[in-house]
């Protein structure tokens, strides 16, 4: 870092106006020119984050929509109320009623559980599934492709290009693709792999209970970033840790467990909490799967990012959009601290911290 | 090393160990590499289905045996010996051979009954007929005037044959009727069915006969032991005919075969007008222009406010700079959607929404993942060339310009190419701010509305798909290493 000793000459250049009306010492002036360097991010912070966020929180407590500004009333948390509405009825029938406003959101053997929002709980259900699902497995995917090809095989650049080309394709574009390459009856998953197989031609995204692992496959495209970062994490493995290991006599898979996984954790902590924020926001792949964002069958695709959007943009209902906004938030946070608490005991830092 | 050592020892155990440790890593390698080229085909998989579908027309998709090529099924064009023929009732007046003369039939209507009488002569004032069914009988005298009668009418089922007709400014293709004397033809339309046939002066031989013509599908046909590849003229019960291309004048050839079974011949048959096709539909030039335009300014704005930021970061000993810092790294954390909807009423309240402004003007104002990029690569360059600037009189603009960012270079072109990237294929921004029509929208959006609307039509999809990530592959092939290492720096020092 630059520091007060160097040079008595700099404030020479600094700008003539500051100069005349306080006389600045060379550390002021490092000062000031420091901040002004930073106004751009200060200004974007206060316009574009944290502006909002006031007025999204203040939001969230109003039933404010754009189509009818002048009607809006402060309506305390009663959004908030709205999106944790549950009554659980005990009923063995197919039907029961709920208070009035509610509607049956999902049941459980004999317990109904009615909320005012539905649609809310299938979503949060949609995005956990998925988060549950499709995380290990890209994580684990990735951690192998970098293993693979952190190897001394020829050609191995060839196939580090290959693995992270899908990741500069559009989302859309991706989502087009495997519309058809997923298709029942004709999709080429199910032709040339699954069929020959013996794995039959299941309809990856026509039947509900296939869409959460049809989009982890669509996911599992787009994993190149996770694997290079691994990669890089794998090369900066120091080689002695690996001679040591071998002088011991231990085999791949202990050297993997006791060498390779500690010294890489930071990178699969960092892969985690990037993952977890991706996949919470997890939407333009639903979206254009299920026209307009619709949710498929049995919204079966319907993430919470999408009943998000919906409730905002299509019914133009913001203020419970912000409600909906701020819950995902603290959600996220929540398991962000929760990720970086738990790192104490499995992340591994070499420098000691 | 190893090697030498084992060889100049004459220890044999030693040798036969190295031996060994060779052998298991050439199997090893060779393991490995089938396993990644596996993972590369089946990660490819989808774009090669781009390619071959874009490039195929509907019929083809849809045909159960359509190979990945975009291929045709070989045809062979077929002249049979048989001609081609037509159905035509030929209605005209009847006529009775009667000893060697021609004599017209005529109704004639006695006791309530309609005779078919065939007119001889008028023999004072009496008519006399022969009886068309029955010529040998007694000639009928009548006192009919023959003017008074109707002629009979026949209708004669006939299979004319089909000529191609071309005399003065009729030309078509006609049935021959009948062959009249004196080298005239007797024809019909087989277009115009209720019109009289007319005449012509021409003799039959004028004409050309119509053969029976039909594009049959080749087939590989194993035939005594080899195959040949031979014309499907039609599935029988048991078996098939098929026509030699080479010979196609003998016989059809009766092959127990079943053509399920059979491979067909395919040709190449690729159709780049798929592509013309989506761009019509999707107003491609236009939106790609707008997706052009997004991407290069905000890109402009991500890198330059970037810059700032991260040398006002690393340059200057500010006092809370850390914690500074990890504010703006937590930002990370925090959704869009949460700041999104108070900014969209705003951009509402300027009339912003539906222009490009939203798309545009945040990405001055920095944001996390460059800052730290740029600080990580920043902090890397070495302090003495600022100081030496420095003591040269450069103000921290002049520093910044001609120290910095010469040296920051790759670093910046990264970020640069990062968020050209990410703008380009960003949907859900374009897809509030500027509705979800396509008029003015990006691609993303483009592309959406049309898997939407032509959700049938595979070929035009992908070929729109392909048309759609064209720059960002462009982008990545060209720019690779950049790429491949700017995605390292933001994730090694975390």
């Amino acid at each position: 870092m630059a520091t007060v000793q160097s040079a008595p000459t700099t404030q020479v250049q600094a700008p003539a106006v500051e100069e005349k009306r306080i006389k600045l010492t060379p550390r002021r002036a490092q000062i000031l020119w420091g901040y002004f360097f930073l106004i751009p991010w200060i200004i974007g912070f206060f316009l574009f984050l944290l502006g909002p966020m006031i007025a999204s929180l203040y939001l969230s407590m109003t039933d404010y929509n754009i189509q009818r500004p002048g009607e809006t009333k402060f309506i305390d948390t009663d959004n908030y109320e709205k999106i944790f509405s549950l009554q659980v009825i005990r009923s063995d029938a197919d039907e029961v009623t709920f208070k009035s406003g509610y509607t049956e959101a999902f049941r459980i053997a004999s317990l109904h559980f009615g909320s005012r929002d539905h649609e809310v709980w299938k979503a949060i259900q949609v995005t956990l599934t998925f988060a549950v699902i499709s995380l290990p497995v890209n994580l684990g995917l990735a951690l192998f492709f970098a293993l693979l090809t952190n190897t001394k095989v020829p050609g191995v650049r060839l196939f580090r290009t290959i693995y992270y080309l899908p990741s500069v394709i559009p989302s859309v574009v991706a989502a087009t693709v495997f519309q058809q390459f997923l298709r029942g009856q004709d999709g080429w998953l199910n032709v040339y792999l699954l069929s020959p197989l013996g794995l039959g031609s299941p309809e990856w995204l026509q039947e509900p209970s296939l869409a959460v692992p049809a989009l982890t496959i669509i996911g599992t495209w787009g994993i190149g970033t996770t694997m290079l970062m691994f990669l890089a994490g794998l090369q900066n493995v120091p080689t002695e840790l690996y001679e040591a290991s071998q002088v011991d006599g231990a085999n791949y898979w202990s050297r993997f467990r006791n060498v390779t996984l500690p010294m890489i954790s930071p990178v699969i902590l960092y892969n985690l909490v990037i993952g977890l924020i991706g996949t919470f926001q997890y939407f333009v792949v639903a979206y254009v799967l299920t026209p307009r964002g619709a949710g498929g069958n049995d919204l079966s695709m319907y993430f919470y990012n999408l009943h998000l959007y919906r409730e905002a943009y299509v019914f133009f209902d913001m203020g419970y959009a912000s409600a909906l906004a701020w819950i995902l938030f603290i959600v996220v946070l929540i398991v962000t601290i929760l990720v970086f608490r738990s790192s104490s005991r499995w992340v591994f830092y070499a420098g000691g911290k | 090393m190893e090697r030498i050592r084992g060889f100049i020892s004459n220890d044999n155990a030693n040798q036969r160990n190295y031996m060994k440790r060779e052998v298991y890593k050439v199997i090893g390698a060779g393991t490995l590499l089938m396993i990644m080229i596996g993972i590369a085909t089946v990660y490819l998989s989808p774009l090669v289905y781009m390619g071959s579908t874009a490039l195929k027309t509907e019929g083809q998709l849809s045909d159960p045996d359509d190979p990945i090529v975009p291929m045709s099924p070989q045809t062979y064009h077929y002249v049979s010996p048989e001609v081609e023929t037509f159905r035509y009732t030929y209605r005209h007046p009847q006529t009775l051979d009667y000893q060697g003369q021609q004599l017209t039939v005529y109704e004639v209507i006695q006791q309530g009954k309609i005779y078919k009488y065939a007119f001889l002569e008028t023999r004072d004032n009496v008519s006399v007929f022969i009886d068309s069914e029955n010529p040998e009988a007694a000639p009928i005298e009548l006192e009919i005037a023959v003017e008074d009668l109707k002629p009979a009418l026949v209708n004669e089922r006939l299979e004319v044959n089909l000529y191609n007709v071309a005399y003065e400014d009729v030309r078509g293709q006609f049935g021959l009727v009948e062959e009249l004397e004196g080298n005239r033809t007797l024809w019909m339309n087989p277009e115009e069915i209720s019109e009289p046939p007319f005449e012509l002066p021409i003799a039959t031989s004028d004409a050309e006969i119509i053969r029976l013509e039909q594009d049959l599908i080749l087939y590989e046909v194993p035939v005594d032991g080899e195959i040949r590849e031979l014309a499907l003229l039609e599935t029988g019960r048991r078996g098939a005919k098929f026509i030699d291309p080479e010979n196609p004048d003998a016989e059809p050839l009766e092959l127990d075969v079943r053509v399920r079974g059979l491979d067909k011949v395919w040709d190449l048959d690729p159709h780049p007008e798929n592509f013309t096709d989506a761009m019509d539909a999707i107003d491609y030039f236009k939106l790609f222009g707008n997706t052009l335009f997004i991407a290069l300014v905000s890109g402009l704005g991500a890198m330059v406010s970037a810059t700032l930021v991260a040398y006002g970061f690393t340059r200057f000993n500010i006092p809370y700079a850390n914690i500074l810092f990890i504010i703006l790294l937590s930002t990370i954390v925090l959704p869009p959607q949460v700041t999104q909807i108070p900014t969209y009423i705003v951009y509402n309240k300027l009339g912003w929404i539906g222009t490009f402004f939203p798309l545009i003007v945040p990405h001055f104002f920095s944001n996390a993942y460059n800052v730290f990029l740029l600080r990580q690569y920043m902090m890397g360059i070495p302090l003495d060339m600022d100081e030496a600037a420095r003591v040269d009189g450069a103000n921290p603009f002049q520093i910044l310009w001609y120290v910095i960012v010469p040296a920051a270079r790759p670093a910046l072109v990264a970020v640069y190419l990062f968020h050209f990237l990410f703008s380009w294929n960003d949907f859900q921004q374009p897809l509030i701010y500027l509705g979800g029509g396509s008029e003015n929208s990006v691609l993303a959006v483009g592309l959406a509305n049309f898997t939407r609307i032509y959700s049938s039509q595979q070929n035009l999809m992908m070929a729109a798909g392909i048309l759609t990530m064209l720059v960002p592959l462009a982008v990545f092939f060209f720019a690779q290493r950049i790429f491949m290492q700017g995605v390292v720096i933001t994730g090694v020092e975390k």
